[in-house]
């Protein structure tokens, strides 16, 4: 056999035009591809190109390129959305090990809290506690909305330039040298206790923040008491701040009352006393639960045909915003609309407990509430049954029977 | 037609494509600088085109194309390759040498594009004495709805990290509500929210309510993974249930699962690192960690697994260790890590990394090819050469026959040699 040089090799390529259609080569096709090769015709057997198992791919190479993207697009499809079925985890998976970042606390469980007791400033609403704050308050007004909160944390005693630069830091601000931090602290009285106060201000996500901070260090604990808004409320609310300060009392979670009337000024009430000291009659079939964060009593009623209700008791040394604040707070918690003075009116009615006690009654579809707000001496008791509508019409005798009786 | 067959067929392009291969590798090399491994091997090597997307203008963001991609180089290099292989192929003995090596480099070129598209990675990382059914994508994340199925089994809805994009309002016959994203950060850490300091929550619902996330830049080297978040609002019937932070912090800080009801029914939620079931699973007896003697060196790491497939009702204990990777099931378990549990530091940790590679052998047949042909190649121009110079061997002769015998035998030992490491032997 003649030996082939690639440069041939393109020669025979070339020559055979009929690689790109479907016709056979024809006879002086052939002849010719034979003639340019100088190959006797016996040795240009292998030259049919088109009759070549390889030769047939190529007449598409398209073919092999829509081969490829088809692979690809199977392949790289990875957006969807996949559903199969596994056999149920029996133990909670294992925490992976933690990556280098570092590490965060763990959400910790609830340890029983400390209760507060204080005097509600006019304009300032109960906002209710929070898994960090004891007590949270938002202070509306035309200027716009400002925020009070109460929190306990670890005992920073000794580490005031830490809690300063803690709060300057969330506000974009140079941390402090110790030396400067004298100017920054002013003495405050916060429930009988000496205290300290600080203002700062500066940018938090682009908004100019004012942050008034109070803090006293108790037995294994600082308390932080803070005040944060725009700049015109604050101006205004300050002096209130510092007063409220001074009605806060706290009851340290398991002391005993006797802790409280420690703390506490001779003018100002315990928050709360122990269950057992109550004289009323609770009625027949209610049954006594652990009160909850402010709550001196929790009771479930009998449940009737599956409805259920309960029952709380509080009690504060003051009206805690007033009745109107607290229907509209007790509306929200049933999804109804608030209502002003003249529709508190038509909803409360007067009830033969105390001078000034009323009863409200409130109902949104399956759930109903009713309400008793009853000041006895100094102190303001708030009575609420609340549950399924069925369970709390049928309590409600018995419920404003409990009400009327002395605590 | 034609002109494409002649560009493909055409040397030059060969040559172009070769050039632009070293580039791409230079450009993608410098670029782990600033992208980190993972990311410049997306941006350059698992794209068609190199696309510049910083450029804005006028408001635009443009999106300009600056340098073919590692796909796209190596598929035109593939068919390229291929068009000439056939356009040039003729069966010869004195050309096998010629024709085995293109094969094979084709083979391998086919091979790559096969493993990058159906190779997949995952660890699976357990105490001592744990089970898994599973293993866990070592970056990619998925958004999972578990509903009770009965019978002891669980139905999974899981949708990939890379369809929560900011929002996006994602719906799925089997998932009665819509996922609206409302938020989607690619790595973020967790602390317990602090009133004193912290806005109100953008969770509504869950142990998100709870904490507050603080997004962090993208991790982008290989030691470490992103931990993503995403605060979803599901929506039923136009109405909101809420809004939900999931993350896999959560699970990893032992928060309680999330559970959301609706219309009597209770899924629970989570973003979790990518899974993958196995039809079996492995529990880990037994780990090894042995240093060299006053030193950190690591001497010897080992596993002891015990396989159990319920299927095949097979049950074996097997060890992993360094060179020694468990083959089952299509899979390979490689020892990947070792350590010990925070919580109890008597017991030992274990990550197994786990690939699916069904083209594992294609680059080592290739490289068998290549190399075949290469001698093939070689030899043929060599005894041409020799034969030239000291005039030709007689055919037949003794020492033809034995040259012959101990060329075979030599070539025939190696090989053996290289599949038997090959296969771990």
């Amino acid at each position: 056999m003649t030996e082939r040089t690639p440069s041939m090799r393109r020669v025979a390529a070339k020559g055979t035009r009929v690689e790109c259609s479907t016709r056979r080569p024809k006879e002086t096709d052939r002849n010719r591809i034979v003639s340019t090769l100088e190959m006797p015709i016996g040795e240009g057997a292998d030259v049919q190109l088109p009759l070549h198992p390889f030769r047939m791919i190529h007449r598409t190479p398209l073919t092999i390129l829509a081969a490829a993207a088809a692979l690809c697009a199977g392949g790289c499809d990875r957006e969807e959305i996949r559903v199969y079925s596994v056999a149920k985890e029996t133990a909670p998976a294992p925490a992976p090990a933690a990556p280098a970042a570092s590490s965060a606390p763990a959400p910790a469980a609830d340890a029983p809290r400390p209760q507060l007791a204080y005097t509600l400033p006019a304009g300032w609403q109960d906002a209710g506690s929070t898994a960090m704050s004891l007590a949270n308050f938002r202070i509306k007004t035309d200027a716009g909305e400002a925020s009070v909160n109460i929190t306990p944390l670890a005992s920073m005693a000794g580490q005031e330039v830490l809690v300063v630069n803690m709060w300057r830091e969330q506000v974009g601000q140079k941390p402090l040298a110790e030396s400067e931090l004298a100017g920054t602290l002013t003495p405050v009285e916060i429930g009988g206790e000496k205290g300290q106060l600080f203002e700062i201000s500066g940018l938090r996500e682009g908004q100019t923040v004012r942050i008034i901070t109070a803090f006293a260090h108790r037995a294994g604990a600082s308390w932080f008491y803070k005040l944060q808004g725009p700049d015109a409320i604050l101006t205004a609310q300050k002096p209130v701040f510092v007063e409220f300060l001074k009605t806060v009392r706290i009851k340290e979670a398991g002391a005993p009352a006797a802790e409280v009337a420690k703390v506490a000024a001779p003018a100002a009430p315990a928050a709360a006393e122990p269950e057992s000291e109550f004289k009323w009659k609770v009625p027949a079939g209610w049954q006594t639960l652990p009160a909850g964060q402010m709550q001196v009593a929790k009771f479930a009623v009998p449940a009737r045909d599956g409805a259920k209700a309960e029952v709380f008791v509080s009690v504060f040394p003051s009206d805690t915003g007033g009745a109107l604040a607290n229907v509209n707070r007790w509306r929200k918690q049933l999804g109804l609309e608030a209502v002003d003075e003249a529709g508190l009116k038509a909803l409360a009615t007067p009830l033969d407990a105390a001078p000034g006690a009323l009863l409200v009654d409130l109902k949104n579809d399956a759930r109903a509430m009713l309400g008793a707000i009853v000041p006895r001496g100094e102190r303001w008791w708030f009575y609420k049954l609340m549950g399924d509508a069925a369970a709390v019409t049928a309590e409600r005798e018995a419920f404003v029977r409990f009400v009327q009786s002395a605590p | 037609m034609k002109l494409l067959w002649k560009f493909f067929t055409s040397l030059r392009l060969t040559v172009a494509l070769l050039a632009l291969s070293v580039l791409l590798i230079f450009f993608g090399t410098l670029s782990q600088v600033d992208e980190g491994l993972w990311k410049a091997q997306k941006i350059w090597f698992e794209s068609w085109i190199v696309i510049w997307q910083h450029l804005q203008l006028f408001g635009w963001k443009f999106t300009i194309p600056i340098f073919p991609g590692g796909y796209l180089i190596g598929t035109v290099l593939f068919l390229g390759l291929t068009a000439a292989f056939i356009k040039r192929f003729t069966w010869r003995w004195d050309k096998l040498g010629v024709n085995l090596t293109h094969g094979g480099v084709i083979l391998l070129l086919l091979g790559q594009l096969l493993t990058q598209e159906l190779a997949l990675e995952s660890y699976i990382e357990f105490k001592e004495g744990e089970t898994k059914g599973y293993a866990e994508h070592h970056r990619d994340n998925e958004l999972a709805f578990i509903r009770d199925a009965g019978d002891g089994r669980e139905e999974v809805v899981v949708i990939p990290e890379s369809m929560l994009k900011t929002g996006a309002e994602i719906r799925h016959e089997k998932l009665p509500f819509t996922v609206r994203v409302k938020e989607h950060g690619l790595n973020c850490q967790i602390r317990r929210r602090g009133p004193l300091v912290d806005g109100p929550a953008t969770a509504t619902q869950g142990a998100g309510t709870q904490v507050t996330v603080e997004p962090r830049a993208e991790a982008k080297d290989m030691d470490s993974r992103n931990l993503p978040y995403a605060y979803i609002e599901l929506l039923a019937g136009g109405n909101s249930l809420g809004t939900w932070l999931v993350t896999p912090w959560l699970p990893m800080l032992g928060s309680a699962a999330q559970v959301i009801e609706v219309g009597g029914q209770k899924l629970r939620t989570e973003l979790r690192f990518e899974r993958y079931y196995q039809p079996f699973e492995m529990t880990l007896l037994k780990t090894s960690h042995e240093q060299y003697r006053g030193t950190d060196i690591p001497k010897n790491f080992r596993s002891r697994v015990r396989v159990v497939d319920g299927k095949t009702r097979e049950a074996r204990e097997v060890d992993i260790y360094m060179n020694h990777p468990l083959r089952y099931a299509g899979l390979t378990f490689y020892q990947a890590r070792m350590g010990k549990d925070p919580d109890d530091p008597q017991r030992g940790t274990s990550a197994l990394q786990v690939v699916r590679n069904p083209s594992w052998l294609a680059p080592y047949v290739g490289c068998y090819v290549v190399g075949i042909g290469m001698y093939l190649q070689f030899r043929l121009h060599l005894v041409k050469f020799l034969g030239k110079r000291l005039g030709g061997v007689r055919q037949g002769g003794l020492g033809a026959i034995s040259a012959r015998v101990l060329e075979v035998g030599v070539l025939g030992y190696l090989v053996f040699k290289f599949t038997l490491n090959l296969f771990g032997y």
